[in-house]
């Protein structure tokens, strides 16, 4: 990344009342970067966003936005912008007036207002509704609204709380385009928080993945699910496979990792040893079945398969405790038929094997897949 | 409602089209003289006098009371429900045991101008009952907690949304301008509702001005009654009475359109 660092986390935590919610937590965000926090619910991520808004007080390090050390100062003084998760329109107030409002605050003249809010309206098409209340618009317009009466200030930054959560599916993939759109046409910085991994993937220059107040790993999208840092990550960006084992030998490169099922082996890691707990991380679509090319790691049952188009995704039971997931390249539908037994095959180096964490994530059977669609 | 409330009413609008008699009582007769009276006569001033009271009074007991529902409504759970409890504690006398109470402190005799004669702060009793300050201070003491419970319930509406605020403060507005903007509107129902609580009783209210006055401050109330039963004019007294509900009425129809609370409750789509 090139550029100036518009947002910089400094050590940051912050404490309510006596638990800490956010640890330690460091992080650099560059001019016009899309960058999204992504966690699970309770992470940590509204958190992170109300103390660079400056709706909550750090309790420990320090934030800056392009450069100027934002301690002490208040939301209204900041060159940030925020779309809220309920949107926080204002209820007394029309549409036109709702957006003009930062403007009004900042005193422009009444002639200039008119121009700025009839733009803003303009970016996010919602030229027609200037005059309604807001209790008159559906879910989908009232983001819009917030949207345009968050970008009417030209903030350097805008922050984005889940802005997307409340519409339905259909609607939210059109506004992920809209965003994307509207953050070209910008040029500013959008930080944004979401718990869906695919919006985070689809949307972002690079994704924070939190757990626990915790910055888990900074990267792009395509790092983030070639080189996850750890099962965790692995877990939370994409679906994947986790095999709970432990490292039996170490040969040219390679740990043999021995789980409850079936000897492997997987590339040598960081904080990989002789007789050290690993979790092995294998992506549905790494998957092989029933052609024993190389040799098997192990024998299953196919247990139920979901035809889609190019791809077959496919659940095989080895044993009560254990069903991998696959993803399947294949056009033709009679191909792996329920009650097949077939080998499960996948290469070494297709798989990462992680330091098992002390409070891990995973279970030998565990299949976690996005967050959303987790088990089956 | 309509039996108690109705009946009463329209057999006071039904005598006030009727005549006196020649020594008191009605006499069943079509007529609008009462009216013509009232508006033709110097007892007309009396209405005006006393809607200027009402106007005065509910608007002392709305700035008084706006910050004090403002501190209820932002204190912590505990000191909150002490502050209310104190808000209703005069709910449970009678207002008329209360306005005792008042006299006896403001009186010549009375408690402050014992304690300001012996700390030799003033030499002479100062005379403030039996004023027209006194009636306002009598009517604008039993009305506070009218204004201040609807007003806390708007304000406690609004802390319990705090996005509105923060919505504010990120567009740029400071404290003060938060407030004006977006807190004071949003809580414009409380306003509607307590400023109504206090107009329409105001309005009509004969014993403080009869106690804290003195006899020398005569509102509507007061001129109603003694029609009466001092004057023995019922029909005069029912239609300065049936005056007052038409200016009530048409108030209440007015601020209804300010009473809506369902926008603090949209917005959460
Ligand atoms: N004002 C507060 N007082 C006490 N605890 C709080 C407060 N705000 C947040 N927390 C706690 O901090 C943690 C992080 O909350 P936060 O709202 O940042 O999570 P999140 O990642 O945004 O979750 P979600 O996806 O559910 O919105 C949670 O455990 C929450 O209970
Ligand atoms: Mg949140």
């Amino acid at each position: 990344m090139s550029g100036s660092v518009m947002i910089g986390l400094h050590g940051v935590t912050k404490n309510f009342a006596h638990t800490q919610v956010i640890r330690e937590f460091s992080l650099d965000i560059y001019q016009g970067e899309f960058v999204t926090l992504l966690g699970a619910s309770g992470s940590g991520k509204t958190t992170i966003l109300r103390m660079i808004a400056g709706f909550e007080e750090v309790s420990g390090g320090r934030v800056t936005i392009d450069g100027v050390d934002m301690t002490g100062l208040p939301a209204n003084l900041r060159p940030v912008n925020s779309v809220f998760q309920n949107y926080a329109l204002f209820p007394h107030l029309n549409v036109y007036d709702n957006v003009a409002f930062g403007l009004r605050i900042k005193k422009f003249p009444e002639k200039l207002i008119k121009e700025r809010v009839r733009e803003s309206l303009n970016m996010v098409g919602l030229d027609a509704f200037a005059t309604r209340r807001i209790r008159q618009l559906s879910g989908g317009q009232q983001q819009r609204v917030a949207i345009a009466r968050a970008i009417i200030n030209r903030p350097k930054v805008l922050l984005l709380d889940e802005p997307l959560s409340a519409l339905d599916l259909k609607l939210r993939k059109e506004m992920q385009l809209e965003l994307k759109r509207l953050h070209r046409e910008l040029g500013i910085t959008f930080v944004y928080v979401t718990h869906d991994q695919e919006e985070a993937m689809s949307m972002s220059d690079r994704i924070g993945v939190l757990a626990h107040g915790e910055l888990l790993q900074y990267a792009s999208p395509e790092e983030l699910y070639a080189n996850p840092a750890s099962a965790a990550v692995a877990s939370f960006v994409g679906e994947t496979n986790l095999f709970d084992g432990t490292v039996v030998d170490i040969v040219k490169g390679y740990s043999v990792i021995q789980t409850r099922h079936f000897l492997t082996k997987a590339p040598v890691a960081e904080g990989h040893a002789v007789g050290s707990a690993v979790v092995l991380s294998v992506r549905p679509e790494a998957i092989r079945l029933g052609d024993s090319v190389g040799a098997p790691i192990c024998r299953g049952i196919i247990m139920e398969r979901i035809f889609a188009g190019s791809l077959i995704r496919i659940w095989v039971r080895v044993d009560e405790a254990l069903t991998i997931q696959c993803l399947i390249h294949g056009t033709r539908n009679d191909e792996f038929p329920i009650g097949e037994e077939v080998d499960v095959i996948w290469e070494p180096n297709h798989s990462l094997a992680f330091p098992k964490e002390i409070k891990s994530l995973s279970e030998d059977s565990q299949l976690l897949g996005s967050n959303e669609s987790a088990g089956q | 409602m309509i039996v108690f409330f109705g009946i009463p009413n329209l057999y006071m609008l039904f005598i006030s089209f009727m005549q006196v008699g020649g020594y008191g009582g009605i006499v069943y007769h079509f007529t609008l003289a009462n009216y013509h009276l009232l508006f033709h006569w110097i007892e007309f001033k009396v209405i005006v006098d006393s809607l200027i009271f009402s106007v005065i009074v509910t608007a002392v007991c709305l700035v008084v009371a706006y910050p004090f529902a403002y501190i209820i409504a932002t204190s912590p759970a505990r000191r909150k429900l002490i502050l209310l409890f104190l808000v209703i504690v005069p709910f449970w006398t009678s207002s008329l045991i209360r306005t005792f109470a008042l006299m006896f402190l403001i009186s010549t005799e009375g408690f402050i101008n014992s304690v300001l004669l012996d700390f030799h702060i003033i030499h002479q009793p100062l005379n403030m009952l039996y004023t027209l300050g006194a009636t306002y201070l009598g009517q604008f003491y039993s009305m506070l907690p009218y204004m201040i419970l609807p007003l806390y319930a708007s304000l406690q509406g609004v802390m319990d949304h705090p996005e509105y605020m923060e919505a504010s403060r990120d567009l740029g507005a400071g404290a003060s301008k938060t407030f004006w903007r977006v807190v004071a509107p949003l809580t414009i129902p409380g306003i509607a509702t307590g400023s109504l609580l206090v107009f329409i009783p105001t309005l009509g209210t004969f014993f403080i001005p009869l106690l804290m006055g003195g006899g020398g401050v005569v509102l509507v109330g007061n001129f109603i009654e003694s029609q009466f039963l001092a004057a023995d004019n019922w029909p005069f007294g029912a239609a300065a009475s049936a005056l007052v509900i038409v200016i009530t009425l048409l108030l209440i129809g007015f601020s209804s359109r300010y009473m809506n609370n369902a926008f603090l409750e949209e917005g959460n789509a």
